[in-house]
């Protein structure tokens, strides 16, 4: 069940939420049920078949993190971990790279016979992952064990089911606890539905109304002159950021309907000025998750031999070329290529993950060989930075979104101009294929003005989060044209939002699935 | 700014009020959106301003009053697009009604027209079903078709609720008829209704729906869903056997190159009173759903008042019944 659909927003969500109320007289097992209920019936409405699998993993990790944690000795736990990982791993790697690489192998001639890709379980990632967060937290002693209800609540919540925020288990289990969990709270309801209607917006009037052009565009790489190859890729950028960003803000907004708050997933990375601060702002789950549960750990190993070996861990260590290849290189390398290949079983999906590694290497070098102060700094101005920051990006979408390496060599080729100027953007052939709900797109006026407006939220607007009032204590809003554009329950914005609400339902039906799902 | 869970206060008599008057509109204005659609984009007004001929002419046989036709033709829309009822009566000397629709009216909402058409109309002496092969089966081709338009004609009828309760399984057509209808109203805002030789484009054909499409010429492109006949739903055809009304279930023709031919013919064998015919593929069109052109059109009215004259002259040689 998409969050974008009739079906979610008019049925599914307002049952939920009576549910819930109605259950809050009967105390906390009763709404930790209601949440795994409905949850589950959100998942299996997909495919009812996948909800085995669903409802095994959990159990099966549930049991696991019985043999974890206090009470048991620490070779006994270690033992179970890598047990539990290399089960849930093992899962993860039938249903997500198995059948793939089996038919990689076969292209190739390295075997004869192939095979027919079993269907992704949507997901699949994201709540394997959360499950092995929580087991190694439960090993480090950094999270409790918790019974199968909060757990199940943990996993199955329907707002980070399907494609995250990836949830520490200290960010929401302590919200399940006994007199933290109650009914709705109105406040939480407004704020929330407010959230959820400007992810939609993002969702379904930008994302899914720009989509169009990068569809036609990658799945016709050869036939696009330099101008569409431009346009096709910038169009994808967009439905990237809003698609996802959209996604982001509704999980947040449905989550705190039920008066429960998630970690931001989004904060405005294409106002990054360079890839380290882009990896802090784009999937910030991920990227924590990336950053606790593989670079730390690589990391430390890498420092474990270095000290074995007698050699320094400092930070001037890391200074030199020889520390700073295996104390910083290295680390950050392995971790993007695992981040690539975790977006799919692909080659692009590979290089789009190493492309990013080599992209933070020369980021760490830059901030290591030329510290804070350098004279180098202050001669970039910190617009060309983010131009730069976004090419940079752009260039890695293009493998993101190709079909293969070779579509997306050939595409930034086009880019670069090496194939010549090429038909123009009018003249793209496919254009056609293009539907009557995003039929600005079919002229090279109206989809730069589109592009345009594009750019405008992006690096103009403040962001959800800062427009909401949901920045932490510690954070400031970033600069905008609107400093002062803050969400209050009023008169105008009531009536504003539910504008805006109605009006984007009038384009639900020509919506279609968040791009990460698929991961 | 984040709230500290631990310290959430109750809120105030004023606050909480304050929320309630804010959440009003948002939770209200969509609902409101799908009630008055519920009343609006059924309504004349809209199908007018549309100008699209087929939600104009939606439902012609349930507006037909003492028309009392002696052939009554109900089915699919290679019937509605096929029977020319002047054909049929010149052969057998019948007054003849095509009142076939196209199929998202025939699955979402059955037999409704022709219920409207009997209830309207002195008793027929036949009743012609007839279906696209693949249609025999009408829930297997719930992909292939549009259904806003039988669902915008199905809520104009009375007692919504029902029409309502008739979608429960497929909740998804409803908000999907909501969302494309009020779009329409939007874009057709301020235009013109529709032309009367738009509006009475089925009238002014006797009921026939003939399309303009360039002929087919090869089997290429014919792509039929391998569907599995229903006998249960043939035998409710068959129900209108009654009041001296003689039904004939039958099967539009095939081209003889269509590579589903010979599974159709077999599979509907004994269940049909015709047999899966072919005709030349020149007779059919690209419009996608192997409709017949005009050619095509005078040869399938023929096949049909053929079969009829035999059941006239009580010589039937095709069909079980």
């Amino acid at each position: 069940m998409l969050f974008s659909s009739g079906i979610f927003i008019f049925l599914f969500l307002p049952a939920s939420l009576i549910g819930y109320q109605l259950l809050s007289r009967l105390g906390r097992p009763a709404l930790l049920m209601w949440l795994t209920l409905a949850s589950l019936f959100f998942y299996g409405y997909w495919n009812p078949s996948y909800l085995i699998l669903l409802i095994a993993s959990i159990l099966m990790n549930f049991l696991f993190a019985r043999k974890l944690g206090e009470g048991r000795s620490e070779q006994s736990q270690s033992r179970w971990l890598i047990i539990a990982i290399t089960a849930n791993l093992s899962l993860l790697v039938y249903y997500k790279y198995l059948f793939p690489l089996l038919n990689f192998f076969h292209e190739h001639g390295a075997i004869h016979r192939s095979f027919v890709d079993v269907m992704l379980p949507l997901g699949i990632s994201f709540f394997t992952f959360t499950q092995i967060a929580y087991l190694i937290d439960l090993r480090q002693r950094i999270a409790k064990r918790q019974g199968l209800l909060p757990y199940s609540v943990f996993v199955t919540f329907f707002p980070h089911l399907i494609a995250g925020p990836i949830i520490h288990p200290r960010e929401l289990m302590p919200q399940l606890d006994e007199g933290r969990i109650r009914g709705l709270r109105v406040d939480d309801l407004a704020l929330g539905l407010s959230w959820f209607i400007m992810g939609l917006t993002k969702k379904v009037l930008i994302a899914d109304r720009v989509a169009p052009l990068s569809d036609v565009l990658f799945a016709h790489p050869y036939a696009a002159g330099i101008s569409t190859a431009w346009l096709g890729s910038l169009a994808y950028a967009m439905q990237l950021y809003f698609d996802f960003s959209g996604y982001s803000d509704m999980a947040l907004g449905l989550a705190r309907m039920f008066s429960l708050e998630f970690p931001f997933n989004f904060n405005s990375p294409y106002k990054a000025q360079g890839i380290i601060e882009f990896w802090q702002r784009w999937h910030m789950t991920l990227s924590r998750y990336l950053n606790e549960y593989l670079y730390t750990p690589i990391l430390r190993w890498v420092n474990g031999r270095r000290m074995d070996a007698g050699k320094k861990v400092t930070r001037k260590a890391s200074a030199t070329l020889e520390g700073f290849t295996t104390m910083v290189a290295f680390p950050v390398l392995t971790t993007m290529f695992i981040a690539g290949i975790w977006h799919g079983a692909g080659i692009q999906f590979l290089v789009f993950g190493v492309l990013h590694g080599l992209y933070l290497t020369v980021n760490h070098a830059w901030r290591i060989f030329t510290p804070q102060g350098h004279r180098f700094h202050k001669k970039i101005p910190a617009s060309i930075l983010v131009v730069l920051n976004f090419l940079c990006v752009l260039v890695s979408l293009v493998f993101f979104r190709s079909a293969n390496v070779h579509d997306a060599v050939y595409l930034l080729g086009t880019m670069s101009g090496i194939h010549g100027a090429g038909p123009a953007f009018g003249n793209f052939a496919f254009l056609e294929g293009i539907p009557t709900t995003s039929k600005f797109l079919v002229h090279t006026s109206t989809t730069l003005l589109a592009l345009a407006i594009c750019f405008f939220i992006v690096w103009a607007l403040p962001n959800t989060q800062e427009i909401l009032g949901q920045l932490r204590a510690d954070e400031t809003r970033m600069p905008s044209l609107l400093p002062r554009l803050t969400w209050k329950p009023t008169a105008v914005w009531s009536v504003g939002l539910a504008a805006l609400f109605c009006f984007v339902i009038l384009l639900l039906d020509a919506s279609t699935r968040f791009l990460y799902f698929q991961f | 700014m984040h709230r500290d869970r631990e310290q959430a206060l109750p809120l105030s008599t004023a606050l909480r009020r304050q929320m309630m008057l804010y959440l009003l509109p948002l939770m209200m204005g969509p609902l409101l959106m799908l009630l008055v659609g519920c009343f609006v984009l059924p309504s004349k007004w809209v199908a007018l301003h549309s100008q699209n001929t087929y939600l104009v002419n939606l439902g012609w046989g349930a507006t037909l009053h003492n028309a009392n036709c002696q052939i009554v033709v109900y089915g699919d829309s290679t019937a509605m697009v096929g029977i020319n009822p002047a054909v049929i009566k010149e052969r057998t000397g019948l007054n003849t009604c095509n009142i076939a629709e196209f199929e998202g009216m025939t699955i979402l909402n059955g037999t409704m027209v022709l219920d409207r058409y009997l209830e309207q109309n002195r008793k027929p002496q036949f009743i012609v079903f007839l279906y696209a092969p693949e249609d025999f089966d009408p829930p297997s081709q719930r992909n292939m078709v549009s259904t806003f338009e039988a669902i915008n004609w199905r809520m104009g009828q009375p007692h919504k609720l029902a029409s309502l309760y008739a979608i429960r399984h497929h909740p998804q057509y409803f908000f999907e008829w909501i969302e494309q209808g009020w779009r329409t109203v939007i874009q057709r805002l301020g235009t013109k209704p529709a032309a009367p030789k738009v509006v009475d484009f089925r009238a002014d054909h006797s009921g026939q729906f003939p399309i303009e499409a360039p002929t087919q010429t090869a089997c290429e492109d014919t792509v039929r869903p391998t569907s599995v006949p229903s006998e249960e739903w043939v035998s409710g055809l068959r129900k209108y056997n009654r009041d001296d009304m003689t039904v004939l279930v039958d099967s539009t023709p095939m081209p003889p190159c269509d590579p589903k031919l010979t599974y159709f013919r077999e599979r509907l064998s004994g269940l049909i009173d015709n047999e899966v015919k072919t005709l030349p593929i020149g007779s059919f069109t690209t419009d996608g759903r192997l409709h017949v052109n005009a050619a095509g059109s005078v040869l399938l009215s023929n096949t049909v008042a053929n079969q009829i004259l035999q059941r006239m002259s009580g010589n039937s040689t095709t069909g079980a019944r």
